[in-house]
């Protein structure tokens, strides 16, 4: 177990992200793991001092979108190192995605991983039930006791529910528990064999394309379908352009969307796919300089919610292979931090938009309780560093697996502090 | 004299890593190796002690014995190891495979791969020259050389050239590395091809893009046909072969639209009567055989340019 | 480029000329009658000093012998230290070499290894008869036994600098000069 955040004095930091608390320059003093004072000028005498000057004082990040590997393939990653890189990345809260072996389609496996983060005490843990059993699209998974073991919304991880039927039973059945529903939008026959977004860099590298259609056509189904089931939808990742759009109308009309997007989505477009990056091949796969643009937009304005550092934890055998046989997807907890930094730093994203986006509208979505800092009260929050310089590597992950698209490059922006529940999950 | 740089090459991944010199000094050095090819003892000892492993992980016997000709005509050794008799197909990762044929000290590693960029794969991870002998739909390098060559053995300089090249570009490798290499040597290329055949962003290669064939053909110095795939046939990309003969394949009335001295060019293997009729691929204005031959003095330049410059490397020169 | 000395002057290097077209005379093959050797140039700096004995031999003995040029740039033993190079001209021979004598001349023979190279090269071509080899200047310092059968000039030049054979304009021999190694 972790060490209890005693006599720590955090000083200078600015306050980002609390519900009752405008942004300010603040001391926080913890003193048994419980927030003993708040102050401007605060200063204890003998207090072990945390010089956070410069740094955000957080109530930690929410991450919507992990693969937590455990049970079934925890030579990937196990909850124990999961939520190792959740504290080091400056999260508290991460769901997880049911895409295990077995899937999380049952009661037993929601439990295993509520009770394994309870053990853990490093962050929460919030199992995403399955929608459909063995995330297949073909029977309804068992959501009522999926949700009281736990659940807090139900998806079928990457694997789109094909049947439109299915989806509207589904996002029905959630609706009876009160219960959101993930999807990951796909037309899976448009897809085809794709690795990549179809378009000039596919046909230069030689790969076969997935059309920003074969998204977007999805995105539009599956929001037609929640409204028809009056459900709730939230969709894990926006790519393209014309999605952002569909959200946007859906909005607009009251339909009950949520939308995030990956940060590479928001970092990177597929002209970084050159070198045949594997590490680059990503569910939400990079696409042109022109949806980027617009799933910024679609941030800054509030269209997108979220931003979700897209955490698939892949070993060798799944990665260092040819391109078109990898496994999709990053690792990505560890480096959110930096890598939002590099954005604010570009003037693509402003404080406030990520504040939002990583820390307040998780939270909603996934319906807890916004965050407050009160005297009193046990401490959970993080520490963030805009400035201080590292990089991942073998000496710095956390992760059991290292397929990060920045791995060993340097970073700027380093969590300092994590505390969770009055523990000290993470010190820099 | 040839700037010795334009020779350096460390690996041969694509056309589009090289620039017009480079290509022209390859080139070069390609007609010098064919005059050795001509000569009653085809044999220079130049790569004497060089070990060249053909790693050959798709099908394809004529290019794989074009490369081990052309390196046993330098005096290399070498080795072959293809899939069938490999343990690829056993659960072994590409990694693994490569890092045991790199134990047997390879000084250069030919592979032929159906994932577009194992070659990059490849010349990322191991200590050893990696040429490219085609990967999936991305390049095919030594296939562009050689087209390349021939073209430019029997019209001369390529600048202003018109090279039509018709099928399913989507698919070619072949057409993609032809694609670099006509662009930098500034011939205009026009492709043609059913829509389905026809990808994205065609114009990034700097050459017309046409929905018939003929308007690609239209006063061609050179027509290049490529090979119909015959699962593509009866699947979503045409509906048969005899349709798609009807309206891209070239006849002697569509060739008769080129130069009178146009050159036909095929990749091989044809499919006559698809994409090319038999009395095109055996006519006058075919090269398709001397595409062959030339096939083994361009492999030749390419496999003594990236063995020096590893040598070179080696010394620390 | 470093600074020349000037080691032979156009008219001293017309002596040595002469000098190595009487030894070649004083050869064997020509005081016995037999076939004319082909007198082959080891590119680049045989060819001039090949086609100009050949010019000489042509003016004692009325008919001159046929000339040719061999690339050696493929059999040489340096490639690992100098790189991927191409060869500025290619072999050209007057036939197959079969059953042929064969003079190779060169301009300046240092350590052998040019001559190793072009021995290796001439038999790609046919087995001729008997090779020799004539050479215009011999600076010393041989690797590898090798001994010409004619001499021009024989000189003492220090490791650090380069012989070279310069030629006007004409393609004809024009002076000889000493530089130092970059």
């Amino acid at each position: 177990m972790h060490t209890i955040a005693d006599n720590l004095l955090i000083v200078g930091a600015d306050l980002r992200g609390w519900a009752n608390l405008p942004p300010q320059t603040c001391n926080v003093f913890l003193v048994g793991g419980h927030v003993a004072a708040l102050g401007e000028h605060l200063d204890i005498a003998g207090a072990q001092v945390v010089d956070a000057t410069g740094c955000w004082l957080t109530p930690g990040m929410v991450e919507l979108c992990a693969a937590g590997r455990e049970p079934g393939q925890e030579q990937d990653e196990d909850l124990l190192s999961l939520s190792r890189c959740a504290a080091a990345g400056g999260y508290v809260a991460v769901a997880v995605a049911p895409d295990t072996q077995p899937s999380n389609d049952d009661h037993a496996v929601t439990e295993l991983i509520v009770r394994r983060a309870r053990d853990l005490g490093l962050c929460d843990l919030l199992p995403i039930g399955a929608l459909t059993h063995r995330l297949q699209g073909q029977t309804l998974a068992p959501m009522g006791e999926m949700s009281e073991a736990g659940a807090v919304a139900f998806g079928d991880a990457d694997r789109p529910v094909l049947s439109s039927r299915m989806l509207r039973r589904a996002m029905e059945y959630a609706r009876s528990f009160d219960k959101g529903v993930v999807t990951q939008p796909l037309d899976v026959d448009l897809a085809g064999a794709g690795v990549m977004h179809e378009g000039k860099w596919s046909t230069r590298l030689g790969l076969k394309g997935i059309p920003a259609a074969a998204e977007h056509i999805a995105v539009a189904r599956d929001i037609a379908v929640c409204q028809l089931a009056r459900g709730r939808l939230h969709v894990a990742r926006l790519t393209s352009a014309r999605s952002v759009q569909h959200v946007a109308n859906a909005k607009r009309d009251g339909i009950a969307v949520t939308a995030a997007v990956s940060i590479w989505n928001l970092l990177l477009t597929d002209a970084q796919l050159a070198k045949y990056e594997v590490n680059l091949r990503l569910a939400a796969p990079l696409r042109e300089e022109s949806d980027r643009q617009a799933l910024l937009q679609g941030l800054r304005d509030g269209t997108i919610d979220a931003i979700t550092c897209d955490h698939q934890p892949w070993g060798l055998a799944e990665k260092e292979v040819e391109f078109d046989r990898a496994q999709p997807g990053a690792i990505g907890l560890q480096t959110a931090w930096p890598l939002l930094c590099e954005l604010i730093g570009a003037g693509e994203l402003d404080e406030a938009t990520v504040v939002r986006a990583t820390v307040n509208m998780p939270r909603a979505i996934l319906g807890l309780p916004p965050p407050e800092l009160h005297d009193g009260q046990p401490a959970t929050l993080a520490v963030l560093d805009p400035t201080a310089h590292w990089q991942l590597d073998r000496s710095t992950s956390l992760s059991k697996s290292r397929n990060s698209p920045v791995w060993g490059k340097p970073l700027v922006g380093r969590v300092t502090l994590t505390v969770f529940e009055g523990r000290v999950s993470f010190a820099g | 004299m040839t700037a010795p740089s334009a020779l350096q090459l460390r690996h041969l991944l694509g056309l589009e890593d090289l620039n017009a010199d480079q290509i022209t000094a390859l080139l070069d050095l390609a007609a010098q190796m064919k005059a050795v090819n001509q000569r009653r003892i085809k044999k220079l000892p130049t790569l004497r002690g060089v070990t060249v492993l053909t790693f050959f992980v798709e099908n394809s016997t004529r290019t794989k014995m074009s490369f081990e000709l052309a390196a046993k005509r330098l005096s290399a050794d070498t080795m072959g190891f293809a899939a069938s008799t490999s343990s690829l197909s056993k659960g072994e990762t590409l990694l693994d495979t490569a890092r045991n044929l790199e134990a047997m000290a390879p000084d250069i590693v030919v592979i032929r791969h159906s994932s577009a960029g194992a070659p990059h794969f490849l010349a990322e991870r191991l200590n050893c020259g990696v040429v490219n002998a085609g990967d999936g739909a991305h390049e095919h390098p030594t296939q562009g050389l050689l087209d390349l060559y021939t073209m430019r053995e029997k019209l001369g300089d390529l600048t202003g050239k018109k090279v039509a090249i018709i099928g399913d570009i989507a698919h070619s490798r072949v057409a993609r590395s032809n694609l670099h290499g006509l662009a930098k040597l500034g011939a205009h290329v026009h492709v043609a091809g059913p829509a389905t055949m026809l990808p994205p962003g065609l114009e990034q290669f700097g050459c017309s893009v046409h929905a018939r064939a003929e308007p690609a053909i239209e006063g061609a110095d050179v027509v290049m046909m490529l090979r119909i795939q015959r699962e593509r046939q009866g699947n979503d990309l045409i509906p048969h072969a005899h349709e798609y003969h009807r309206f891209f394949g070239l006849d002697a009335a569509r060739l008769k639209l080129a130069q009178p001295h146009a050159l036909v060019m095929h990749p091989g293997p044809m499919n006559r009567g698809v994409e090319i009729a038999p009395e095109v691929a055996d006519g006058e204005q075919s090269v398709i055989l001397q595409q062959v031959e030339n096939g083994v003095a361009v492999r030749m330049a390419v496999l003594y340019a990236v063995a020096a410059t590893r040598g070179l490397d080696a010394v620390g020169g | 480029m470093s600074e020349a000395t000037l080691l032979l002057d156009r008219a001293h290097l017309d002596q040595v000329m002469r000098n190595l077209t009487d030894e070649i005379l004083a050869l064997p093959w020509a005081q016995s009658g037999g076939d004319f050797p082909w007198f082959i140039g080891i590119r680049r700096g045989g060819v001039a000093v090949a086609h100009e004995l050949a010019r000489l031999v042509g003016v004692t003995l009325g008919t001159a012998p046929q000339v040719g040029a061999l690339d050696i740039s493929m059999y040489r033993d340096d490639m690992w230290l100098k790189g991927p190079r191409i060869a500025e001209g290619q072999t050209e021979l007057p036939g197959d070499l079969t059953g042929r004598r064969v003079m190779l001349v060169d301009d300046v023979l240092y350590t052998g290894r040019t001559v190793r190279a072009a021995l290796n090269a001439v038999v790609d071509f046919g087995r001729p008869q008997s090779v020799g080899l004539a050479v215009l200047l011999d600076r010393g310092g041989r690797e590898l036994p090798i001994a010409p059968d004619a001499t021009g000039y024989r000189l003492d030049v220090p490791p650090d600098c380069k012989v070279q054979v310069r030629c006007d304009s004409a393609g004809r021999l024009h002076s000889v000069v000493q530089v130092h190694n970059e």
